[in-house]
């Protein structure tokens, strides 16, 4: 995925949206700025799929070697799908973190709490402030 | 632990609220298992089998809270990934090591790559047999660690400093162990005060429990940490 097509969080979580069948699906990860801030990554949680996840609240958990951090979802609605390869592949955060390391696929259900949501140019403003 | 949730909780109430540094020791000894931790995982540590157990928010490795002074330190987070939160660590870590060294007792942090330890290791299931950057070395041991956990506003740094060989992990050298004289842990905690509160320029301040902080603590405690569900959560 292109970085400067995406939605981001000011939690740094990145959001690709799509429709498909009339329903909008959002794909979720972590941006390559949190992942160089985390470091050595020894552990992910990922939430299951058919959970409902909400804007603004954890939906999972990563451990660096020195911190452990909850993931904010940046959508509101059901989990479709989950990257269940990703904890077994943590190195992909560093090496693709907008393709193969993407965290969940989520049914969006509320589509007012996208707006939030940032683009490209003021995320990148944001993490440079 | 649910005393330090609830700090995590207040901190995380207010960009304004001000940082708690806050000691304690353990009685009767326990052992304490890192976020991700499983329950199933102390079987592999035989010593520490009779010990009741908690599971800590902190990631890391095992502890056995016997002869070891435990720390926590809370305050508000502008942004949880900024990387300088890693110099919390080198902060209070570089503080216990000025306070060691007015007894002679010469600690330093340990750097990766600096012997010859298998990188495996830092899977062992006890956290003082692993070793990461910065940690408190004392004669090739570590005596000295801290994690952290980052909710979306706060920040907690649980640390560990060892003190003396416990029976419960008899191959952990403690402080006293491995040096002629070690401090007293009145003369540790204070010593470290006294570092930290000169370092961050702060006049330190001990203040009354409310009833907010005492509420909060017990919910934490019955929901948590004194909960079968989430010691054997994983």
């Amino acid at each position: 995925l292109n970085p400067e097509q995406l939605l981001y969080a000011e939690t740094h979580e990145w959001v690709h949206l799509e429709d498909k069948g009339g329903q909008k699906i959002a794909t979720v990860g972590i941006t390559a700025h949190a992942v160089e801030q985390l470091t050595d990554l020894v552990y992910m949680e990922l939430p299951q799929p058919g959970s409902s996840v909400s804007s603004g609240t954890s939906f999972g958990e990563v451990e660096s070697v020195k911190a452990t951090s909850n993931l904010y979802s940046p959508v509101t609605g059901e989990v479709v799908e989950v990257n269940s390869d990703l904890p077994d592949n943590l190195e992909r955060l560093n090496s693709d973190p907008y393709g193969s390391a993407w965290i969940m696929r989520v049914r969006v259900t509320d589509e007012d709490a996208l707006a939030k949501l940032m683009n490209h140019t003021a995320y990148a403003k944001q993490i440079a402030g | 632990m649910a005393v330090d949730q609830m700090l995590l909780d207040q901190a995380g109430a207010s960009p304004d609220a001000l940082p708690t540094l806050r000691f304690y020791r353990w009685k009767p000894a326990t052992l304490s298992l890192g976020y991700f931790q499983t329950l199933e995982s102390r079987n592999s540590h035989l010593a520490s089998s009779g010990l009741d157990v908690v599971r800590r928010t902190t990631g890391g490795g095992a502890i056995v809270h016997d002869r070891e002074l435990t720390y926590s330190l809370t305050l508000p987070l502008a942004d949880r990934w900024a990387a300088a939160h890693r110099l919390l660590y080198d902060l209070v870590h570089q503080a216990i090591i000025a306070v060691l060294d007015q007894y002679g007792i010469v600690a330093g942090q340990y750097v990766r790559g600096s012997d010859w330890r298998d990188p495996a290791s830092d899977r062992d299931f006890l956290c003082f047999l692993r070793r990461t950057q910065g940690d408190i070395v004392l004669k090739g041991y570590k005596v000295g660690g801290s994690a952290q956990r980052r909710s979306a506003t706060a920040l907690l740094q649980h640390g560990s400093i060892l003190l003396g060989k416990s029976g419960y992990a008899p191959e952990l050298p403690g402080i006293c162990d491995l040096s002629i004289r070690s401090p007293d842990d009145k003369s540790l905690i204070s010593g470290i005060i006294k570092e930290l509160s000169a370092k961050l320029d702060v006049e330190p301040e001990i203040p009354d429990q409310t009833d907010w902080e005492c509420k909060t603590t017990r919910n934490w405690q019955l929901s948590r940490f004194g909960n079968d569900g989430w010691t054997g959560k994983r």
